[in-house]
């Protein structure tokens, strides 16, 4: 079992430098059960250094790997260290701390292996482009059809997993646009999901990963992830006892603590 | 101005064909990443489009001068080549990149924890210019 603890909330963050202190001490004071892990995707800026002085665990790429390289770093973190539950917080802030409480009681509530808070409600001024809103319309209908739930969020990446979600998305996370692919994902393996409301706030810094230029391709990458996704078979075999553990990399032994 | 033969019509529309289902199931079993599944597949659906619609492909030879619609379709093709070498160049420029920053990196963690890297596997001739021993 971890010497840490149990509970691990995990902050991708590429050049936050500007919100991810603000983000670590807000956990930590929020959500003093959970550790707190930076996964730093190859930024340029002080992000590391910053979330270090924070109180968080840092993990740095040696190079940009795309936010699903950078979630499943934390996923690979949580699992090898042996944590039961793990939490995705953004490093920019929108995801409220406070908030934590709701996803975890949803967790043990629904039994559900992957919990994620929807932006169902909204913060008066939380302005979500058109396009966007458009593209987790479809998403949800396309997500709940498949599933058989209805979801209305399935783009938020506002998500918590028991040990279960952690060892698969440990083992396999999906690369660029994540966030709907997980789902499906977990639910093609057999695991639980369950949706449940959350307030989220104003972006404090940088932008959106999806902007109008790139709104198009990335609706066309994402549904061609869901349709040939439809057509896999179990995309992995399930999993062995230390099918991690055992890689001769010894993965993240070199992590800090 | 010719139209598309019927023989090279039918060869180009189940070739573009083959070409679109054959990238579809390397995708299934995850042979193939979906950034370069989406080119591949653009060109596919693109050459699959013309060689079905042939008037589109005679407009188009026209608009730019090509007297023979199948070679429009050809250039149509080997503009696709181009562009998915040039990306393959691109692509392959990151991985090096990547890989010497992997590279350093394993050095750095090694010098580090005073471990010594693991002894070089034998020689490939088939590893190129960076080796420095000349390749017999």
């Amino acid at each position: 079992m971890s010497p840490e603890g149990r509970k691990l909330a995990m902050v991708p963050a590429l050049n936050e430098e500007e919100s991810v202190g603000t983000v670590v001490e807000e956990l930590r004071r929020e959500a003093p059960d959970f550790d707190v892990l930076v996964v730093d995707d190859g930024s340029t800026d002080a992000t590391a250094t910053r979330a270090r002085a924070a109180g968080a665990a840092v993990i740095s790429h040696p190079f940009n790997l795309g936010i699903g390289g950078a979630v499943q770093s934390g996923y690979r973190y949580a699992f090898l260290r042996g944590y039961d539950v793990a939490i995705q917080v953004d490093g920019d802030g929108q995801h409220d701390p406070s908030q934590i409480g709701t996803l975890e009681q949803e967790l043990e509530r629904s039994g559900a292996d992957l919990v994620w808070g929807s932006r169902y409600l909204e913060e008066a001024g939380y302005h979500v482009p058109r396009l966007r809103r458009a593209g987790r319309i479809i998403f949800a209908r396309i997500v709940s059809a498949i599933t058989r739930e209805a979801i209305t969020d399935p783009t938020s990446g506002f998500r918590i997993a028991n040990r279960r979600g952690i060892e698969l998305f440990a083992r396999d996370y999906p690369h660029d646009y994540p966030e709907v692919e997980a789902i499906l994902m977990a639910h093609s393996h057999d695991l639980e999901i369950s949706e449940v409301p959350v307030t989220m706030r104003r972006r404090e810094t940088g932008r959106s990963s999806i902007n109008m230029l790139n709104a198009g391709y990335y609706m066309v990458r994402v549904l061609l992830a869901i349709l040939v996704g439809l057509f896999r078979r179990r995309p992995i075999p399930p999993p062995g006892d230390d099918w991690l553990a055992a890689s001769p990399s010894g993965a993240l032994e070199g992590a800090p603590r | 101005m010719e139209t598309l033969d019927g023989r090279v019509q039918f060869l180009a529309i189940l070739g573009s064909a083959l070409l679109f289902v054959f990238v579809l199931e390397l995708l299934r079993r995850r042979r193939l990443a979906e950034p370069y599944a989406i080119l591949w597949l653009a060109a596919s659906v693109v050459l699959l489009i013309l060689s079905i619609w042939d008037e589109l492909l005679d407009s188009l030879a026209d608009a730019v001068g090509i007297r023979t619609p199948s070679n429009a379709l050809f250039v149509v093709g080997f503009g696709f080549v181009l562009i998915l070498l040039l990306s393959f160049s691109s692509v392959i420029s990151r991985l090096s990149r990547e890989n010497k920053l992997l590279a350093q990196e394993i050095a750095r963690l090694n010098d580090e924890r005073g471990t010594r890297p693991a002894p070089a596997p034998q020689e490939d001739p088939g590893a190129g210019e960076r080796q420095e021993s000349p390749i017999p």
